[in-house]
Protein backbone atom coordinates (compact mmCIF):
# COMPACT_ATOMS: atom_id res chain seq x y z
CA UNK A 1 0.00 0.00 0.00
CA UNK A 2 1.05 3.56 -0.62
CA UNK A 3 1.53 6.08 2.20
CA UNK A 4 -1.80 7.81 1.48
CA UNK A 5 -3.62 4.46 1.35
CA UNK A 6 -2.76 3.81 5.01
CA UNK A 7 -4.33 7.12 5.97
CA UNK A 8 -7.51 6.55 3.94
CA UNK A 9 -7.85 2.96 5.21
CA UNK A 10 -7.40 4.19 8.80
CA UNK A 11 -10.24 6.68 8.43
CA UNK A 12 -12.51 4.15 6.73
CA UNK A 13 -11.80 1.55 9.42
CA UNK A 14 -12.63 4.13 12.08
CA UNK A 15 -16.13 4.87 10.87
CA UNK A 16 -17.27 1.60 9.25
CA UNK A 17 -17.40 -0.45 12.51
CA UNK A 18 -19.33 2.36 14.20
CA UNK A 19 -21.80 2.53 11.30
CA UNK A 20 -22.25 -1.26 11.32
CA UNK A 21 -22.84 -1.23 15.08
CA UNK A 22 -25.44 1.55 14.74
CA UNK A 23 -27.18 -0.41 11.96
CA UNK A 24 -27.20 -3.56 14.13
CA UNK A 25 -28.76 -1.65 17.06
CA UNK A 26 -31.49 -0.21 14.81
CA UNK A 27 -32.26 -3.62 13.30
CA UNK A 28 -32.46 -5.26 16.73
CA UNK A 29 -34.77 -2.48 18.00
CA UNK A 30 -37.16 -3.01 15.07
CA UNK A 31 -37.20 -6.78 15.63
CA UNK A 32 -38.01 -6.40 19.34
CA UNK A 33 -40.62 -3.68 18.92
CA UNK A 34 -43.64 -5.94 18.15
CA UNK A 35 -43.05 -7.89 21.39
CA UNK A 36 -43.10 -4.96 23.82
CA UNK A 37 -45.77 -2.56 25.07
CA UNK A 38 -45.53 1.21 24.98
CA UNK A 39 -45.14 1.04 28.77
CA UNK A 40 -41.79 -0.69 28.28
CA UNK A 41 -40.57 2.39 26.40
CA UNK A 42 -40.42 5.24 28.97
CA UNK A 43 -38.46 7.42 26.51
CA UNK A 44 -41.44 7.74 24.13
CA UNK B 1 -39.95 -6.99 3.25
CA UNK B 2 -36.82 -4.88 3.26
CA UNK B 3 -38.86 -1.71 2.73
CA UNK B 4 -41.00 -2.47 5.77
CA UNK B 5 -37.96 -2.93 8.00
CA UNK B 6 -35.85 -0.07 6.74
CA UNK B 7 -38.38 2.73 6.26
CA UNK B 8 -39.81 2.57 9.79
CA UNK B 9 -37.67 4.51 12.29
CA UNK B 10 -36.29 2.41 15.15
CA UNK B 11 -38.45 2.51 18.31
CA UNK B 12 -35.47 3.76 20.31
CA UNK B 13 -35.46 7.07 18.41
CA UNK B 14 -36.58 10.35 19.97
CA UNK B 15 -36.19 13.95 18.83
CA UNK B 16 -33.14 14.31 21.10
CA UNK B 17 -31.35 11.22 19.73
CA UNK B 18 -32.18 12.21 16.16
CA UNK B 19 -30.64 15.65 16.70
CA UNK B 20 -27.66 14.11 18.46
CA UNK B 21 -27.19 11.74 15.51
CA UNK B 22 -27.34 14.61 13.02
CA UNK B 23 -24.76 16.59 15.03
CA UNK B 24 -22.51 13.50 15.13
CA UNK B 25 -22.88 12.96 11.37
CA UNK B 26 -22.23 16.61 10.50
CA UNK B 27 -19.31 16.74 12.92
CA UNK B 28 -17.78 13.62 11.36
CA UNK B 29 -17.89 15.21 7.89
CA UNK B 30 -16.24 18.42 9.19
CA UNK B 31 -13.65 16.37 11.08
CA UNK B 32 -12.78 14.43 7.90
CA UNK B 33 -12.40 17.70 5.97
CA UNK B 34 -10.17 19.22 8.64
CA UNK B 35 -8.14 16.09 9.32
CA UNK B 36 -7.60 14.98 5.73
CA UNK B 37 -7.36 18.28 3.84
CA UNK B 38 -7.01 21.45 5.91
CA UNK B 39 -4.48 20.61 8.62
CA UNK B 40 -0.77 20.85 7.89
CA UNK B 41 1.57 17.89 7.65
CA UNK B 42 3.79 17.19 10.64
CA UNK B 43 7.47 18.20 10.47
CA UNK B 44 8.65 14.73 11.53
CA UNK B 45 5.81 12.39 10.54
CA UNK B 46 4.58 14.04 7.35
CA UNK B 47 1.01 13.21 6.32
CA UNK B 48 0.78 10.12 8.52
CA UNK B 49 -0.09 12.48 11.38
CA UNK B 50 -3.60 12.60 9.85
CA UNK B 51 -4.27 9.20 11.47
CA UNK B 52 -3.90 10.95 14.84
CA UNK B 53 -7.28 12.71 14.40
CA UNK B 54 -9.10 9.37 14.63
CA UNK B 55 -6.61 7.33 16.66
CA UNK B 56 -6.29 9.64 19.70
CA UNK B 57 -9.99 10.64 20.03
CA UNK B 58 -11.18 7.02 19.83
CA UNK B 59 -8.66 6.07 22.52
CA UNK B 60 -9.73 8.90 24.83
CA UNK B 61 -13.44 8.20 24.30
CA UNK B 62 -12.84 4.48 24.93
CA UNK B 63 -11.27 5.45 28.29
CA UNK B 64 -14.30 7.69 28.93
CA UNK B 65 -16.63 4.79 28.08
CA UNK B 66 -14.91 2.46 30.52
CA UNK B 67 -14.89 5.08 33.30
CA UNK B 68 -18.62 5.69 32.62
CA UNK B 69 -19.19 1.93 32.83
CA UNK B 70 -17.46 1.88 36.22
CA UNK B 71 -19.43 4.93 37.45
CA UNK B 72 -22.77 3.36 36.44
CA UNK B 73 -21.69 0.06 38.01
CA UNK B 74 -20.83 1.85 41.27
CA UNK B 75 -24.23 3.57 41.10
CA UNK B 76 -25.90 0.19 40.71
CA UNK B 77 -23.93 -1.51 43.49
CA UNK B 78 -24.20 1.24 46.10
CA UNK B 79 -27.42 2.95 45.02
CA UNK B 80 -30.47 2.39 47.20
CA UNK B 81 -32.60 1.07 44.33
CA UNK B 82 -29.87 -1.06 42.65
CA UNK B 83 -31.12 0.39 39.38
CA UNK B 84 -31.13 -1.99 36.42
CA UNK B 85 -31.11 0.99 34.10
CA UNK B 86 -27.67 1.93 35.44
CA UNK B 87 -26.56 -1.65 34.75
CA UNK B 88 -27.83 -1.42 31.16
CA UNK B 89 -26.07 1.93 30.72
CA UNK B 90 -22.86 0.32 31.98
CA UNK B 91 -23.24 -2.53 29.48
CA UNK B 92 -24.05 -0.20 26.58
CA UNK B 93 -21.08 2.02 27.40
CA UNK B 94 -18.71 -0.96 27.61
CA UNK B 95 -19.88 -2.25 24.21
CA UNK B 96 -19.24 1.11 22.56
CA UNK B 97 -15.92 1.38 24.42
CA UNK B 98 -14.80 -1.98 23.05
CA UNK B 99 -15.59 -0.85 19.50
CA UNK B 100 -13.67 2.40 19.99
CA UNK B 101 -10.75 0.57 21.59
CA UNK B 102 -10.72 -1.85 18.64
CA UNK B 103 -10.61 1.14 16.26
CA UNK B 104 -7.73 2.57 18.32
CA UNK B 105 -5.77 -0.67 18.01
CA UNK B 106 -6.36 -0.97 14.25
CA UNK B 107 -5.56 2.66 13.42
CA UNK B 108 -2.56 2.55 15.76
CA UNK B 109 -1.33 -0.55 13.98
CA UNK B 110 -1.56 1.18 10.59
CA UNK B 111 0.11 4.30 11.98
CA UNK B 112 2.83 2.09 13.48
CA UNK B 113 3.49 0.54 10.06
CA UNK B 114 4.14 4.02 8.67
CA UNK B 115 6.12 5.35 11.65
CA UNK B 116 7.99 2.31 12.96
CA UNK B 117 7.88 0.00 9.92
CA UNK B 118 5.85 -2.67 11.74
CA UNK B 119 2.16 -3.29 12.45
CA UNK B 120 2.72 -4.59 15.96
CA UNK B 121 5.33 -4.60 18.71
CA UNK B 122 4.97 -6.03 22.21
CA UNK B 123 5.58 -2.54 23.50
CA UNK B 124 4.22 -1.52 26.97
CA UNK B 125 1.56 0.87 25.58
CA UNK B 126 0.40 -1.52 22.83
CA UNK B 127 0.39 -4.54 25.13
CA UNK B 128 -1.51 -2.82 27.96
CA UNK B 129 -4.03 -1.42 25.46
CA UNK B 130 -4.60 -4.88 23.97
CA UNK B 131 -4.98 -6.23 27.52
CA UNK B 132 -7.57 -3.54 28.30
CA UNK B 133 -9.47 -4.45 25.12
CA UNK B 134 -9.49 -8.16 26.02
CA UNK B 135 -10.56 -7.35 29.59
CA UNK B 136 -13.67 -5.54 28.38
CA UNK B 137 -14.46 -8.28 25.86
CA UNK B 138 -14.38 -10.52 28.95
CA UNK B 139 -16.65 -8.09 30.78
CA UNK B 140 -19.18 -8.36 27.94
CA UNK B 141 -18.89 -12.18 28.09
CA UNK B 142 -19.65 -12.02 31.84
CA UNK B 143 -22.77 -9.96 31.07
CA UNK B 144 -23.91 -12.75 28.74
CA UNK B 145 -23.84 -15.43 31.44
CA UNK B 146 -27.13 -16.81 32.74
CA UNK B 147 -29.12 -15.77 35.81
CA UNK B 148 -31.60 -13.07 36.73
CA UNK B 149 -31.15 -9.44 35.68
CA UNK B 150 -30.09 -8.52 39.23
CA UNK B 151 -27.49 -11.31 39.28
CA UNK B 152 -26.14 -10.17 35.92
CA UNK B 153 -25.98 -6.58 37.12
CA UNK B 154 -24.18 -7.36 40.37
CA UNK B 155 -21.50 -9.66 38.97
CA UNK B 156 -20.76 -7.47 35.94
CA UNK B 157 -20.60 -4.36 38.15
CA UNK B 158 -17.92 -6.00 40.30
CA UNK B 159 -15.91 -6.91 37.18
CA UNK B 160 -16.24 -3.34 35.87
CA UNK B 161 -14.96 -1.87 39.15
CA UNK B 162 -11.75 -3.92 38.82
CA UNK B 163 -11.36 -3.52 35.04
CA UNK B 164 -11.30 0.30 35.20
CA UNK B 165 -8.13 0.14 37.32
CA UNK B 166 -6.23 -0.80 34.14
CA UNK B 167 -6.74 2.61 32.54
CA UNK B 168 -4.07 4.49 34.57
CA UNK B 169 -1.69 1.62 33.78
CA UNK B 170 -2.32 2.05 30.04
CA UNK B 171 -2.07 5.85 30.14
CA UNK B 172 1.15 5.98 32.18
CA UNK B 173 2.75 2.91 30.57
CA UNK B 174 4.84 5.17 28.31
CA UNK B 175 6.30 6.84 31.42
CA UNK B 176 6.65 3.78 33.64
CA UNK B 177 8.45 1.61 31.07
CA UNK B 178 10.70 2.30 28.08
CA UNK B 179 8.25 2.49 25.20
CA UNK B 180 8.37 2.76 21.43
CA UNK B 181 5.08 4.67 21.61
CA UNK B 182 5.44 8.42 21.96
CA UNK B 183 4.59 10.14 25.23
CA UNK B 184 1.44 12.24 25.61
CA UNK B 185 1.33 15.32 23.37
CA UNK B 186 -1.62 17.08 24.96
CA UNK B 187 -2.18 15.53 28.40
CA UNK B 188 1.38 16.16 29.57
CA UNK B 189 2.22 16.23 33.28
CA UNK B 190 3.72 19.77 32.90
CA UNK B 191 0.70 21.01 30.88
CA UNK B 192 2.91 22.26 28.03
CA UNK B 193 1.25 21.63 24.62
CA UNK B 194 3.54 21.92 21.59
CA UNK B 195 1.15 21.58 18.68
CA UNK B 196 0.06 23.81 15.81
CA UNK B 197 -3.20 25.68 16.50
CA UNK B 198 -5.33 24.07 13.78
CA UNK B 199 -3.90 20.63 14.52
CA UNK B 200 -4.78 21.00 18.20
CA UNK B 201 -8.24 22.33 17.33
CA UNK B 202 -8.87 19.38 14.98
CA UNK B 203 -7.74 16.94 17.65
CA UNK B 204 -10.02 18.48 20.29
CA UNK B 205 -12.85 18.69 17.74
CA UNK B 206 -12.31 14.99 16.99
CA UNK B 207 -12.71 14.21 20.70
CA UNK B 208 -15.97 16.21 20.74
CA UNK B 209 -17.28 14.40 17.62
CA UNK B 210 -16.44 10.92 18.92
CA UNK B 211 -17.92 11.81 22.33
CA UNK B 212 -21.16 12.78 20.55
CA UNK B 213 -21.12 9.51 18.60
CA UNK B 214 -20.52 7.68 21.88
CA UNK B 215 -23.48 9.38 23.59
CA UNK B 216 -25.75 8.68 20.60
CA UNK B 217 -24.81 4.99 20.46
CA UNK B 218 -25.07 4.49 24.23
CA UNK B 219 -28.55 6.04 24.36
CA UNK B 220 -29.83 3.78 21.58
CA UNK B 221 -28.10 0.67 22.88
CA UNK B 222 -29.37 1.30 26.42
CA UNK B 223 -32.93 1.44 25.08
CA UNK B 224 -32.46 -1.76 23.06
CA UNK B 225 -31.15 -3.50 26.19
CA UNK B 226 -34.28 -2.28 28.04
CA UNK B 227 -36.45 -3.79 25.27
CA UNK B 228 -34.49 -7.06 25.48
CA UNK B 229 -34.99 -7.23 29.26
CA UNK B 230 -38.73 -6.49 28.85
CA UNK B 231 -39.14 -9.24 26.23
CA UNK B 232 -37.25 -11.68 28.43
CA UNK B 233 -39.42 -10.88 31.46
CA UNK B 234 -42.54 -11.21 29.33
CA UNK B 235 -41.35 -14.65 28.19
CA UNK B 236 -40.74 -15.74 31.78
CA UNK B 237 -44.18 -14.45 32.85
CA UNK B 238 -45.83 -16.32 29.98
CA UNK B 239 -44.00 -19.55 30.84
CA UNK B 240 -45.03 -19.21 34.51
CA UNK B 241 -48.66 -18.65 33.50
CA UNK B 242 -48.64 -21.83 31.38
CA UNK B 243 -47.09 -23.78 34.26
CA UNK B 244 -49.69 -22.51 36.75
CA UNK B 245 -52.48 -23.40 34.34
CA UNK B 246 -51.06 -26.93 34.07
CA UNK B 247 -51.04 -27.25 37.88
CA UNK B 248 -54.66 -26.12 38.20
CA UNK B 249 -56.09 -28.44 35.55
CA UNK B 250 -56.12 -32.09 36.75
Amino acid sequence: MKHADFIIVSWILSFVPIALYAWRIARQARRLDPFVDEGDKPWT
Amino acid sequence: MSNATTSVPPPTRTVATRNLGLIALGGSVVLAMLGLFFTAEDVDQGSSVRIMYVHVPTAWVAYLAFVFTAACSAGHLWGKKHSLNLDRLAGASAEVGVIFMGVTLVTGSLWGRLSWGTYWQWDPRLTTTAFLFVTYVGYLAVRGLGGTHQQRAKRSAIVAMFAVLEIPLVHFSVLIWRSLHQEATVLRPNGDVTMDGLMLFTLVFGVAVFTTIFAWLVLHRNRVLALLDAVELRGIDAALAVRRAEEVTP
